[in-house]
């Protein structure tokens, strides 16, 4: 399988407050050399609690923020030194669904807008006609009716709101979607829809996912290649059966046990 | 705006400019006397059918005097508020989009520039570009600038770091349209709201210029010359300050009015949201 998307030993610091002027600089190590690779095809899980610096490595391998050390590679080409025309087009074959969904759509702008935007922004020979066919072909596939084309972000709902961004996503045809949380804000019924939804256009479109997630469930059933993250390191990491239902490390199995107990509270 | 619409205060606002934008545009087709042609035998008379307000000292019509300087005071609010509101929004967005030296050095001379008393900073600059209409309207936008620069910086920041900024950075928008398509309209309500409100503080600023003799120049009419004259009349003819004094505060006012509305009612709409 090819490499599409790759971290190497990527570090991430910030500063921390100093106390008094003449302190030493401390600093915090958010991403504590971190690599991986994102195959073509696949879904590669991470997975920790808040604050294990999930996000952080999501952002840098999106480029939304700059690793303090280390290099991310697309098709084999560092991100901090590609030509124009190679970053352009690894900002449309890297895309995000976010958290919030109602909040990574722009308020102000109907989903029509919304939609028509990542085309404007990334094609050069951009024709609404077309790019309207384009959206509407899409939100058939994501299960969203024509009509919340006309309204805004905050008529709609939660998971119509995610399955939206699900769609400005794939627009662009790309070749690796991060999700970072992308299920964690919505109703568990739902959840399980977008998941089942992400499946199945992956499917359709051979297109690498990154899921990042603080629900085990949701990891397990979507990534094929785990990583479980704490305090900014890789604990533990490996095809996803090997992880998580045989897990070796300490800190995994507090998290996967935490995490079933919780199912079984609800059962009851 | 619905809320709006029952709030008093804003429709009272609305009124007062309305009267004042109305007297304004009359002026263009309509004025009872010509307002420069002065008339020796009617020096300061009382108010009459003739004279609807009374003469000035010269024998001039006071009501087509305040017309006329409507005009003046209406241009020049709308003019170099808007000068000052483009400037600062632009140094305030990119002020918030930048870090570290091209921030810091925007946002101190901004500081510097709001640091002067508005009426001082307008004359000193009066004072170096000369007296006049223009240089009047230049020295109040260049005293706008640090209001809607603050104002933008702030609103950029809160907004920069929302997860649709990053979700449109996600998917290769430039930073300047950034800017200028996504967070502009966001901010935009806070903006025309500091705006209206702004305009009266610039009627107000162009008037002290005009009674220090610094803004418009006679013979033309302006509310502040005009206050300026009836000093010497004071004792003698005091009804000769009330229609200038009256108008100005109508203007001032009604802008004001308008802009505190529709800022307390985006407050309550954020705190409903």
């Amino acid at each position: 399988m090819k490499t599409i998307l790759e971290a190497r030993h990527i570090v991430k610091a910030f500063k921390l407050k100093k106390q008094h002027l003449f302190e030493k600089q401390t600093f915090v190590q958010a991403v504590d050399h971190i690599s991986f690779q994102v195959k073509e095809g696949q879904t590669i899980g991470i997975v920790g609690e808040s604050g294990s610096g999930k996000s952080t490595v999501s952002e840098i391998i999106g480029d939304l923020q700059k690793p303090t050390s280390g290099t991310v590679k697309y098709f084999g080409k560092d991100i901090g030194t590609m030509t124009k025309e190679e970053y352009q087009d690894f900002r449309r074959g890297v895309q995000f669904v976010f958290q919030s969904p109602k909040d990574s759509l722009h308020p102000f702008y109907t989903i029509q807008e919304n939609l028509l935007e990542p085309l404007k922004v990334s094609s050069s020979t951009y024709n609404k006609d077309d790019a309207l066919k384009e959206v509407t072909e899409l939100l058939g596939k994501v299960n969203l009716d024509e009509s919340i084309l006309k309204k805004h972000p905050s008529e709609i709902s939660g998971g119509q709101a995610q399955r939206v961004a699900i769609a400005r996503a794939l627009l662009l045809k790309p070749k690796v979607i991060i999700c970072d949380e992308c299920v964690s804000a919505l109703d568990l019924s739902i959840q399980a829809q977008i998941l089942d939804l992400l499946k199945e256009l992956q499917v359709e479109f051979g297109t690498s996912y990154v899921f990042i997630s603080h629900d085990i469930g949701a990891v397990y059933k979507m990534s094929d290649y785990v990583m479980v993250m704490n305090q900014g390191k890789v604990l533990e990491e490996g095809e996803t059966e090997q992880v998580l239902l045989h897990p070796e490390h300490t800190y995994t199995k507090t998290l996967i046990q935490s995490s079933f107990s919780i199912e079984e509270d609800e059962v009851v | 705006m619905s809320r709006l619409r029952n709030n008093k205060l804003f429709v009272l606002g609305i009124i007062l400019v309305s009267m004042v934008v109305g007297l304004c545009a009359v002026s263009f087709f309509y004025l009872p006397h010509d307002p420069n042609v002065m008339n020796t035998k009617e020096r300061l008379l009382s108010p009459s059918v003739e004279y609807l307000l009374g003469t000035d000292q010269f024998g001039r019509d006071i009501l087509s005097r305040i017309m006329v300087s409507s005009r003046y005071a209406l241009f020049i609010g709308l003019v170099s508020v808007s000068i000052g509101a483009a400037i600062g929004l632009f140094i305030g967005a990119i002020a918030a989009t930048s870090k570290g030296i091209i921030q810091g050095l925007l946002m101190r001379m901004i500081d510097g520039l709001m640091a002067f008393p508005g009426i001082l900073l307008a004359m000193m600059l009066v004072a170096v570009l000369g007296e006049g209409l223009w240089n009047a309207v230049l020295a109040i936008g260049i005293f706008m600038i640090p209001v809607f620069a603050r104002l933008s910086y702030s609103l950029v920041l809160d907004q920069k770091d929302e997860l649709y900024i990053k979700a449109a950075q996600s998917y290769g928008t430039s930073r300047t349209r950034i800017i200028f398509k996504h967070l502009l309209p966001t901010i935009m309500p806070r903006i025309i709201t500091q705006f209206s409100a702004s305009i009266g503080n610039a009627i107000l600023i162009e008037s002290s210029l005009s009674f220090l003799g610094l803004g418009v120049q006679p013979p033309d009419a302006s509310w502040g010359l005009m206050l300026s004259e009836s000093r010497q009349y004071t004792l003698t003819y005091p009804f000769l300050s009330v229609p200038p004094g009256i108008i100005l505060v109508i203007t001032v006012l009604g802008f004001n009015l308008i802009g505190d509305a529709v800022n307390d009612s985006m407050v309550k709409r954020r705190a409903a949201a």
